[in-house]
């Protein structure tokens, strides 16, 4: 499949769930690097705990 | 009633009436070298699709010891056969027993790629099925499953150089008992192209583009044999957690990402290192999570090496 210059990235669902996203997102500044959305990615896998964290 | 003293003698004839339609093979086109516990079950056996449908399932098993490989299509089929080995007694050749059979197989597809291949299996202590171009698939037949006949050897010979008149030579002999295709022959009935179209898996090879740096490393992905690279085409399917398993010492580590990296066209990893298994000393197996998986995710044909990461 062709793409483009900007990162395409699959994460493992299980990680996903349970990594808070301010730890996720420092560990994987190298993605950002490479024009991964990290917050977008992370509430993919935690829409709830968001709105949770928002309440 | 006792077996003592009773001699089984072999049947004394058959009838001979001429069929309408019988099975005459023909010219052999493809064969398949299957373990010796392969066989395609009666279930299997209902009909063309669901025979085809396991063949061409036996071809991809996620277990090599398990899989069928599709051998290269012939260009020319050599019959060493044995004669037939008689002792000349009072004048009468008196039988000794049937020769065996000896085929010398040589193909071109594939080349020096899957001469190499083919050569990982010297002495293969397994079976073989053949196909021949009008789509019979002829094994042995073993109550009511087809399986391989069982090679007595499989040799890949060496590749012989290309001259100034005649192209490399790329072939392999195979020899088996007569009784498996003769009284033991069992057959079915394919479309040659789906059977032709059955074809082997080729190794993704992973190579590490720069070293690793504690949580995260990147790999290129290249074809086996020809190190054809394989980013721009599978890169993004490639680039899928569940395609890979990242181990140390026999333990998983969690992969918390795989993402593709356009500037170096290689598969960037990153390890959970939250993980009890994972020790930033390393180092780390990557291995494919099976070929299975790899179709799941749009990568048909390929098998991915593993590659131990310091």
């Amino acid at each position: 499949m062709a793409h483009g210059t900007k990162a395409i990235a699959s994460f493992n669902k299980d990680y996903m769930k349970r990594v808070k996203k301010d730890v996720f997102i420092s560990t994987h500044k190298h993605l950002a690097d490479l024009g991964v959305d990290l917050e977008a990615e992370w509430l993919k896998y935690n829409p709830k705990k968001e709105s949770e964290e928002k309440k | 009633m006792s077996i003592l003293n009773q001699y089984v003698c072999a049947a004394a004839g058959g009838n001979t009436g001429v069929p309408d339609c019988a099975i005459q093979l023909k010219d052999l086109k493809k064969g398949f070298l299957v373990p010796r516990s392969f066989e395609l079950t009666a279930t299997d056996l209902a009909t063309p699709e669901s025979a085809l449908a396991a063949l061409q399932a036996a071809a991809v098993n996620d277990d090599p010891s398990l899989r069928i490989y599709p051998l290269p299509q012939f260009e020319e089929v050599t019959d060493n056969t044995e004669d037939v080995v008689t002792e000349a007694i009072g004048g009468t050749n008196f039988i000794v027993r049937d020769g065996k059979y000896n085929l010398l197989i040589r193909y071109v597809k594939g080349g020096q790629c899957v001469s190499n291949a083919l050569r990982k299996f010297m002495n293969f202590n397994g079976g073989i099925i053949w196909v021949d171009s009008a789509g019979v698939v002829a094994g042995w037949k073993s109550g009511t499953s087809l399986k391989g006949i069982p090679l007595n050897q499989f040799y890949p010979n060496p590749a012989r150089i290309a001259t100034s008149t005649t192209i490399a030579n790329y072939s392999f002999t195979t020899s088996f008992e007569a009784a498996y295709f003769n009284e033991g022959l069992g057959f079915i009935q394919l479309n040659p192209a789906d059977v032709f179209g059955i074809s082997g898996l080729q190794n993704i090879v992973l190579s590490l583009v720069a070293p690793r740096s504690t949580t995260t490393f990147r790999l290129r992905t290249t074809t086996g044999c020809a190190a054809i690279d394989l980013y721009d085409q599978y890169g993004a399917d490639l680039a899928n957690t569940s395609n890979f398993v990242v181990t140390r010492n026999g333990a998983v580590v969690t992969v918390t990402s795989i993402a593709t990296d356009a500037n170096t066209k290689s598969l960037l990893f990153t390890l959970d290192s939250t993980d009890p298994d994972y020790n930033a000393a390393g180092p780390f197996l990557v291995s494919g999570a099976g070929v299975s998986a790899l179709v799941a995710n749009d990568v048909e044909g390929y098998e991915i090496l593993p590659l131990l990461v310091a």
